[in-house]
C-alpha cells in the first residue's frame, strides 16, 4: 500500500508515466493529496486518474511479495 | 531438467527479480521463457504487469494490453488474464465501461471454477459424514448460483423444485432450484439423509 505521504512521481513507475491517465502537474503531490482531491465533490478527474495508476502500480508490485519458492 | 522442471525452475527466477524490484530482468527472463511457451496465458499476464512496472520503458504501454488479450485467447478457462485487463482497462487506461465487461468475463469464469469446487468439496464432506461442513458448502453453492447466468434453459427445467435447509447459522432457507447448476444441486441433496434438514 502506498505511503500517505510518498509522492506521486516517486511510486508512479517510468512506464504508466506515459499513460493519458498521468498528468505531470500533479507529480509532486503527495498521495494522501491526490486522494483529497479524487474524493471531493465534484471530484478532480486529474486526481481521479492519478490515483488510479498509484493503485495500480501498488498492486502489480505486491504481486512479486511473498511468492518466492 | 524436464521442461516442466524447468518452467518452474524459471518462473521462481521471474517471482525473486519481480520480489527485488528487478522488474526489467524480470521482463527479460519471462520474454525468454515467450520464446519456448508461446501459448501460456499466465507467462503473458506476467510480461503485462512487468511492461507497465518498467522504470525505463522499453516497450509502449499497448504492449502491455496486447499481452493481455493473448492472455485471456490463451486461457479462457482461467480468470485471471480477464481480471488483470479489467485492472488495466480501469487504471491505466480510465475506460470502467470496457473494464467492467472484462471483469464481467473473469467473474463469470471465476464463479463457475468455484462452484466446481464447491460442489466436488460437498460431495467429498458428504461421504465424510461432516454434515456442517457439507452444509457450508450448500450454502455457498446456492448463494453463488443465484448470480449463474448459463445458457437459456426451457420453462420446465426452470420450475425446479422447493428446498429447505438449515444453515450452519440454524437459519432456515427456501430456494427453488433453477439454472445450469440445479441438476448437480439435485443430485447433491439426493443423498443427505431426510433426519437432515434439508429435504
Amino acid at each position: 500500500m502506498a505511503k500517505e505521504d510518498e509522492i506521486a512521481d516517486d511510486v508512479i513507475p517510468g512506464s504508466l508515466k506515459r499513460s493519458a491517465s498521468y498528468h505531470g502537474d500533479y507529480g509532486k503531490m503527495t498521495y494522501r493529496e491526490i486522494k483529497a482531491l479524487a474524493a471531493a465533490y465534484p471530484p478532480d478527474p486529474k486526481a481521479r486518474q492519478m490515483k488510479k495508476l498509484i493503485e495500480q502500480t501498488e498492486r502489480l508490485q505486491s504481486k512479486g511479495k511473498g511468492r518466492r519458492s | 531438467m524436464n521442461a516442466p522442471d524447468g518452467f518452474k525452475q524459471m518462473l521462481s527466477v521471474v517471482t525473486r527479480l519481480w520480489d527485488d524490484e528487478d522488474y526489467a530482468a524480470a521482463l527479460a527472463e519471462v520474454e525468454s521463457m515467450l520464446t519456448s511457451w508461446p501459448g501460456n496465458a499466465h507467462l503473458h499476464v506476467l510480461r503485462a504487469g512487468l511492461v507497465q512496472l518498467e522504470e525505463e520503458p522499453t516497450h509502449e504501454l499497448d504492449d502491455a494490453k496486447r499481452a493481455l488479450h493473448l492472455a485471456v485467447e490463451f486461457g479462457p478457462g482461467s480468470p485471471a488474464a480477464a481480471i488483470e485487463l479489467g485492472h488495466f482497462l480501469d487504471h491505466v487506461e480510465d475506460d470502467p465501461r470496457a473494464a467492467a465487461e472484462a471483469y464481467a468475463a473473469g467473474v463469470a469464469v471465476a464463479r463457475r471454477l468455484l462452484l466446481d469446487g464447491l460442489i466436488g468439496q460437498a460431495k467429498a464432506f458428504r461421504q465424510l459424514d461432516k454434515s456442517a461442513e457439507f452444509r457450508r458448502c450448500l450454502m455457498e453453492i446456492l448463494h453463488l448460483t443465484r448470480f449463474e447466468t448459463g445458457p437459456k434453459r426451457t420453462e420446465l427445467e426452470e420450475s425446479g423444485a422447493d428446498v429447505f435447509f438449515e444453515s450452519p447459522a440454524g437459519h432456515f432457507h427456501v430456494v427453488q432450484l433453477t439454472g445450469s447448476y440445479a441438476g448437480r444441486i439435485q443430485e447433491l441433496l439426493g443423498g443427505v439423509n431426510s433426519d437432515s434438514p434439508t429435504r
